[in-house]
Order: structure tokens, then C-alpha cells, then sequence
């Protein structure tokens, strides 16, 4: 089920009113109620891979049952294995095993011999990476002992399909959700409010800005052979528009839906377009996977606590993995090996940790120095999403080829105005809003007059110009 | 019920009733604004504005903007004043729509009482590989309110009729349908100045997103035997024109006509195949395959003064 949809805008309520009405009355029924409706919410999309989400959780739920039984760390570590192994295999087959076979084959065949090319017809299912993820986070702190294993399998059921952030994030960790699960929920109306404002800036991001994006972003990179240079460099930058858009806007629906239901998800993005380098960018996007990097690969790497050479070979095989995680192409490794050529010269001159400060706290308009270190970090940026758009790397470097040869012309097809105006709503607010948790919270404004004014303005604009049903999430996909 | 759920769900369902209130108001409001905006024929790109009740036409055209020039830059009325016939043109350029749009329309107009003697399609090849323009939300963006039409649509609209109708309403409140006023040019006088290649490069995925998938063949077959089945059953005399372009032969054109000829007989069609008679005629195209006023003048001495040229396609 999409957030965008009839579907959802009737899902929502029903189960808001069962889950406050009727099933919270007790803890075990609850969780119960919330592994029924996260079931119904992801089987909308295609119920045969429920049993992959239930295999998964059993899975998990077993290894961290064993790991509380015993102190011997050689079975801990069998156990361990057996869980990665697992998660691991199953995110292989489902999103790798064809992009493995394509590569070997062409790996074999170029060193002479013949190959019989014997690809599976595969279905990627919708928020594998996601949940793998999470169930991993699981047991890797169980292991560590970071995290006392649960036996309430109705808890660990309902933290794995939590239906806000099954299938796309963030990527909760166990330490941090899973708790919520074994105590009650209590009503808070200032928390629900909030997460509905939360729910409507996402779907103001996802709907209006993010699917008008895709529009030109789909147009240009379909012909980007035959298109001028402007609107080439028009296209990386509304993809960086889209992605955002897309990706934030479907953190803020899901984390504004689990506080309608009384839970605290983690915060996934901070404002990433408005990071003065590359490291505070990755500080400020897609926070609950790069910190699943950090905690769970970098730092049992040796993190920065190691040789300058070893932490430069920790971060590019950070960045590397990210870029794989997103998807089976050789576009996504490219472009984390292009954000780790970004991010180096910061870790070797110590600086990756300068930015560590609110931007221009308690100023309306940006400093110039720190105005252009968030366009230069900006025009960075856009250039690695051309690889993370392209259909494969050779059309993302005659992209690229297209920009620096720079033939000037007009296309029919242009920037709507509308678009721009929505472009400029979105950034002016979020620059406002930039030290609160999203860009709709208004707690800090006294008027409800006013405040109800720019919630119906804003409801206007989704229903004039958003998009529904009809477009996917990216981050589906990943 | 907690008392403070049930104020989350009151405010809520008042926000939701303010907003749609809002979205009302300005949707009234620019129906009131533009209510009075009376085009003709040529000077319209939609059809609900220019359709009447109960009126005898004796040519009707359908098509995209290959068919839509007929009416642009006041030709509708050389047309007329040439031919001595009246005509009505519902065809729609810019991309909005396809034959299942144009089928509509046509449908929508015989409902209207109004009929004609005479249909003439203009057959773009793209059309017959290509359902994208009828599938396309903003098909109806450039129709004004109407409730007839919106009701007509609802029941014989394409699958994705639901999603159109919400942009038929949206777009009422959007300035660049607000400040629409008639418009049109004299007469168009541009020529173009040669082949551009790098511009046909750019035209043809667009227009042909599937290449000359059979799968689309067969389906818009199916849709534009619907229409010569319509005008048959109005008893009709049918052409389909080949529309002309400054670069001779769209992909998939003899595909397209030989297909015509199989179903010649069944609904007794004239083709007549006009997209090799111009070639590289710069002086009759304002683009690489639209007409100027000189091509369209042309164009209608070839089908109403000349039509024993041999560009007629035999069965």
C-alpha cells in the first residue's frame, strides 16, 4: 500500500480508531493488532512475500531466543553467523542474484571462455533491504550484549513489520524500538497533532514536489542524447529535488504515522541540502542507515581509531556498500565511490567533523561564507545523483559529456513555474524550520488562526498540484 | 473515547472540510471567471467550448494536431469559405489526447444530437503505437468545467478516467487556465528552414516510447476500428488521411496502411496518403511535420478539389 493513495487515506483512520478504540487495551493484543494491519498494509502490495517478513522475524526471533541461553561465545558466534548468513542470503537472491550472474558471465566471456547466461525472472520484494536491515540490528546487539533478547515474540513480530516503516525506513534500531513494544501506549493529542503535521509536510514533499520533479527529471534523462546542455544540469538538479523530496517525504509520513500511534521513530533526514560540506551532508541524509554503517561495518573496522591508511580504506568501504545497498547496478557503486572521493580530502585533512553546529543559528538569511559552502556542497551532490539516475554508467558519463561539452539550445519541454514556486515554498520553509524536527512543526506559533491558515494552504496546494497513486516510491526499489 | 482523540478526529475532519471548502470556493470562482470566455473553432485547442446542441455539420475531423492545423490560424474558416462546407474539428494537439480520446469526443458529440456528413480522420502513424497520449492525466486540462462532459467521461472515460477528471478539476484553478482567453493567429506564415535532424531525434522517442510494439498496434486497431464503427453507424462517409511531413514517412506508416486496406472494404473507407507529397517542401511547413496556412490550403484542394491525384490508396 502506498502512502499516496485512496488505499492509505482509508487504512490510516480505520486502523488509528481499532488500535485506540480496541486494541490497545492490552500490550500482547495490541502488537498483535499492529502485526495484522503491517500485514494487510504490505500484503496490498503482493501477500506471497509476507512469509519472507515472518521467515525473517521467526528467524531472528529464534537466534536471539539462543543467544540469551548461552555464554559460550564460540556457539554466540555460531549463532551470529547464522543470522547474517540468513538475512544476508535472502537480500542476495532476491536483489543481487541476477546482477551477480550478469557480471560473471561477462567476467568469464572476457577472459575467452563461453558462458551460459541463466538469469532468474525475480521479483524484488518491496522494503527487503529495509527490514533485513533491521532484523540484523537485532541480533548483532543481542550479541554484543547491547540489547537483552526478547521473548515476546508478538513485540519482535511487530517490531520487524511495523507497518510506518516497513518498506522504506527508516531503519529502525532494536534498542530504540523494539522497547516501545512491551509498554503501553498512551494517548498524547500534542504528539498525534504533531505527527499529522509531520504526515502532511511528507506528503506536501512526496506529491507535489517530488512527483512534479520526476516529470522533467524523466523527460530529460530519457533524451539527455539530444538535450542542451542547461537542461542537462537542470535535470541533475531536479533529480536532487525528487530524491529528496521522495525519500524525506516518505520519512516524515511514516515517522508523523507511528506518533499517531503513540511510537518515536528515529529522524531521517535534518535538512541535508542545507550541509556546508560532504560529511555533514551524510550526517544529515538518510540518517538511520549511515549510522547502521557506522555502528555495525565502520566501527568494528577500526572506525577512525586506526592508521590514516585503514581509516581511508574503512570509509571508501563504507561508501561502497552504501551505494550497493541501494540497488544491483554499478550506477549506485559509482556513486558512492564518487561521494567517498568527496569525502576524503575532509578525513585527511581532519576536517569531516567541522560542521558540527546548528547553520547560522538565530539568523534569517545565511552567511555568505556558509551560502556558498551549501552551494558548493549542493552542485557536489547533484553531480553523483547523475549516477544515481542513470540507467547504467556509460549513460551517466555521456551525461556528464553532454554538461562539459556545453552546447546551448531550447527544448519544448521547460521548468513549470509552478514547480519553481513549490521549489522555493519547500526550501524557504525548511531554511526557516531548519532546527526543528520537520518542516511543519509549528509549535513555537502562538496564533491557531494562523497556524490553521498555513495547514489549509498547504492542503490547497497537494490537492491542486500533487500527484497520487499513479507514482512509486524510489526508495521502494532499494 | 479519550476525550482528546476525539478532538484530534473533530479538528481533523474540520480541517479536512475547511480545505475542501477552500478548494470549492476557488474552484467556483474560476468558473465564474472563465465562463465567459466563448471561443470558435479556431481558436481553441479543446472541445467541449466549441460544441453545440443539435447542429448539422457536413465534414468532421478528428486526430491530433496533425488535424487540429485544419482549424488553427483561422484556416476553419478558409477551409470553409474553399470548400463551401461547414465543419466542426475535434481534434486535440499538444499531446493530450489519442484515438481513445478522440473517440470520446466524437461519441460525445453524436450524444449532443449534433451529427455530420462526411468524418475525416487524420491518421498520425504515432497514434497507432502509442496508447500513452490517451492514458496522459492532463487530457481534459484545457476542456472548461462542464457537467455534462464530466458525467460523460465518468462513463466512458479510458481506465484511468478517475485520475483525468481530478485533473479536469484541478486545472480549473490554475492561473495558466484562468488567464486563457480565445486566441489565435491570422494566418501561420512560417516556414522552416530545413531538415533538423538533431530536433527529429529528439521528436521520435517521444513520440514512438515503444517503438513499433505490436502489442500497441493491436490494441489502437481495435479503438480506431470503434470510430470508423460509429461513423458507419451515422452513416458517414469515412477518409483517413495520411497526414504530410517535411521528411516524407512517419515510422510504422506501412504498417499502418496496410492495415487500412484489409478493412477498406468493411466499413468502405477512402485513404488518402498524403505524407510523401511534400517532401522537403520547406515553403508548406512552419515544423518538421506541421502544415503552414499555404501546406493546410494545399492540403484541402488535395482532398475536396483533387482527390483523383493517384494519392488515393486502391484496396
Amino acid at each position: 500500500m502506498l502512502f499516496n493513495t485512496l488505499s492509505f487515506a482509508i487504512f490510516l483512520p480505520l486502523v488509528f480508531l481499532i488500535y485506540w478504540i480496541w486494541a490497545n487495551k492490552d500490550i500482547r493484543w495490541r502488537n498483535i493488532f499492529i502485526i495484522l494491519a503491517s500485514y494487510i498494509f504490505y500484503g496490498w502490495w503482493d501477500w506471497r512475500f509476507l512469509g519472507l517478513i515472518a521467515f525473517s522475524s521467526a528467524i531472528d526471533f529464534w537466534v536471539g531466543l539462543q543467544l540469551g541461553k548461552t555464554d559460550e561465545q564460540t556457539k554466540r558466534r555460531w549463532f551470529l553467523w547464522m543470522s547474517i548468513i540468513v538475512n544476508l542470503a535472502l537480500l542476495g537472491f532476491f536483489k543481487y542474484f541476477n546482477f551477480f550472474v550478469d557480471n560473471a558471465v561477462v567476467l568469464i566471456e572476457s577472459i575467452g571462455f563461453n558462458a551460459h547466461r541463466s538469469t532468474l525472472q525475480i521479483i524484488l520484494p518491496v522494503g527487503i533491504s529495509f527490514y533485513t536491515f533491521q532484523t540484523m540490528s537485532y541480533t548483532i546487539d543481542v550479541y554484543r550484549r547491547q540489547l537483552e533478547p526478547t521473548r515476546d515474540w508478538t513485540a519482535f513480530f511487530a517490531f520487524v513489520s511495523f507497518f510506518p516503516q516497513l518498506v522504506a525506513g527508516p531503519i529502525e534500531r532494536a534498542r530504540n524500538l523494539l522497547p516501545q513494544f512491551y509498554s503501553p501506549t498512551t494517548f498524547r493529542g500534542e504528539q498525534a497533532r504533531d505527527g499529522l503535521r509531520q504526515i502532511l509536510w511528507g506528503l506536501f514533499k512526496k506529491a507535489v514536489i517530488a512527483d512534479n520533479c520526476a516529470l522533467i527529471v524523466d523527460h530529460i534523462f530519457g533524451q539527455y542524447e539530444s538535450i542542451p546542455a542547461p537542461y542537462l544540469i537542470l535535470g541533475a538538479v531536479a533529480f536532487g529535488f525528487q530524491i529528496y523530496g521522495d525519500f524525506s517525504g516518505y520519512s516524515d509520513i511514516a515517522i508523523g504515522t507511528a506518533r499517531l500511534f503513540g511510537f518515536n521513530l528515529m529522524r531521517n533526514f535534518a535538512y541535508p541540502y542545507f550541509a556546508r560540506d560532504i560529511a555533514e551532508f551524510w550526517r544529515r541524509w538518510h540518517i538511520s542507515l549511515t549510522t547502521w554503517f557506522r555502528d555495525y561495518v565502520y566501527i568494528p573496522l577500526g572506525g577512525s581509531q586506526v592508521s590514516r591508511a585503514v581509516s581511508i580504506r574503512n570509509t571508501f568501504i563504507i561508501f561502497l556498500v552504501s551505494g550497493f545497498w541501494h540497488g544491483a547496478n554499478w550506477t549506485f557503486v559509482v556513486w558512492g565511490l564518487v561521494h567517498a572521493t568527496f569525502f576524503m580530502p575532509l578525513l585527511m585533512v581532519g576536517n569531516n567533523r567541522r560542521h558540527l553546529e546548528p547553520i547560522d543559528p538565530n539568523r534569517f538569511l545565511p552567511k555568505a561564507s556558509d551560502l556558498l559552502r551549501i552551494l558548493s556542497t549542493f552542485t557536489m551532490v547533484s553531480f553523483a545523483w547523475i549516477f544515481f539516475r542513470a540507467a547504467d554508467v556509460s549513460s551517466s558519463m555521456e551525461y556528464i559529456e553532454g554538461i562539459i561539452r556545453w552546447q546551448e539550445g531550447s527544448v519544448e519541454y521547460f521548468f513549470p513555474p509552478r514547480v519553481f514556486l513549490v521549489l522555493v515554498i519547500m526550501i524557504v520553509t525548511e531554511w526557516i524550520q531548519r532546527d526543528k524536527q520537520h518542516g511543519l512543526d509549528l509549535s513555537g506559533l502562538n496564533s491557531r488562526v494562523l497556524r490553521w491558515a498555513i495547514y489549509i494552504i498547504l492542503m490547497v496546494i497537494i490537492a491542486a498540484h500533487g500527484h497520487f497513486g499513479s507514482t512509486n516510491f524510489i526508495y521502494f526499489a532499494f | 473515547m479519550n476525550p482528546e482523540i476525539r478532538s484530534l478526529i473533530r479538528d481533523s475532519i474540520t480541517f479536512t472540510a475547511l480545505s475542501g471548502l477552500v478548494l470549492l470556493s476557488l474552484f467556483l470562482l474560476s468558473w465564474a471567471f472563465t465562463s465567459d470566455n466563448v471561443y470558435s473553432n479556431s481558436e481553441t485547442e479543446a472541445n467541449v467550448p466549441i460544441l453545440k446542441n443539435d447542429t448539422h455539420y457536413d465534414v468532421l475531423i478528428l486526430g491530433i494536431s496533425h488535424a487540429r492545423i485544419f482549424s488553427r490560424h483561422r484556416n476553419h474558416e478558409r477551409f470553409e469559405a474553399t470548400t463551401g462546407k461547414s465543419m466542426i474539428n475535434l481534434s486535440q494537439g499538444g499531446g493530450f489526447g489519442g484515438l481513445d480520446n478522440q473517440l470520446m469526443h466524437f461519441k460525445y458529440f453524436h450524444q449532443k444530437g449534433n451529427t455530420a456528413d462526411e468524418l475525416i480522420l487524420v491518421l498520425s502513424p504515432m497514434l497507432m503505437f502509442n496508447r500513452n497520449p490517451d492514458r496522459t492525466s492532463v487530457a481534459f486540462g484545457r476542456e472548461p468545467f462542464d457537467p455534462e462532459f464530466f458525467n460523460f467521461v465518468l462513463q466512458n472515460g479510458v481506465e484511468n478516467k478517475i485520475i483525468q477528471l481530478a485533473y479536469y478539476l484541478r486545472s480549473k484553478i490554475y492561473w495558466d487556465w484562468i488567464s486563457t482567453k480565445p486566441f489565435s493567429l491570422d494566418s501561420m506564415d512560417k516556414q522552416i528552414g530545413g531538415l533538423d535532424t538533431a530536433a527529429m531525434k529528439r521528436t521520435m522517442p517521444s513520440a514512438y516510447p515503444y517503438g513499433l510494439d505490436l502489442n500497441q498496434f493491436e490494441d489502437r486497431k481495435r479503438v480506431a476500428e470503434a470510430i470508423f464503427s460509429e461513423a458507419s453507424d451515422q452513416k458517414m462517409k469515412i477518409t483517413v488521411v495520411m497526414p504530410a511531413a517535411l521528411f516524407g514517412k512517419w515510422p510504422g506508416h506501412d504498417e499502418t496502411i496496410t492495415w487500412l486496406q484489409s478493412i477498406q472494404a468493411t466499413y468502405n473507407i477512402d485513404v488518402l496518403d498524403l505524407s510523401e507529397r511534400w517532401v522537403m517542401r520547406t515553403d508548406l511547413f512552419y515544423d518538421h511535420h506541421h502544415l503552414n496556412t499555404d501546406g493546410v490550403m494545399q492540403a484541402v484542394e488535395v482532398l475536396f478539389g483533387d482527390q483523383g491525384s493517384g494519392l488515393k490508396v486502391g484496396s
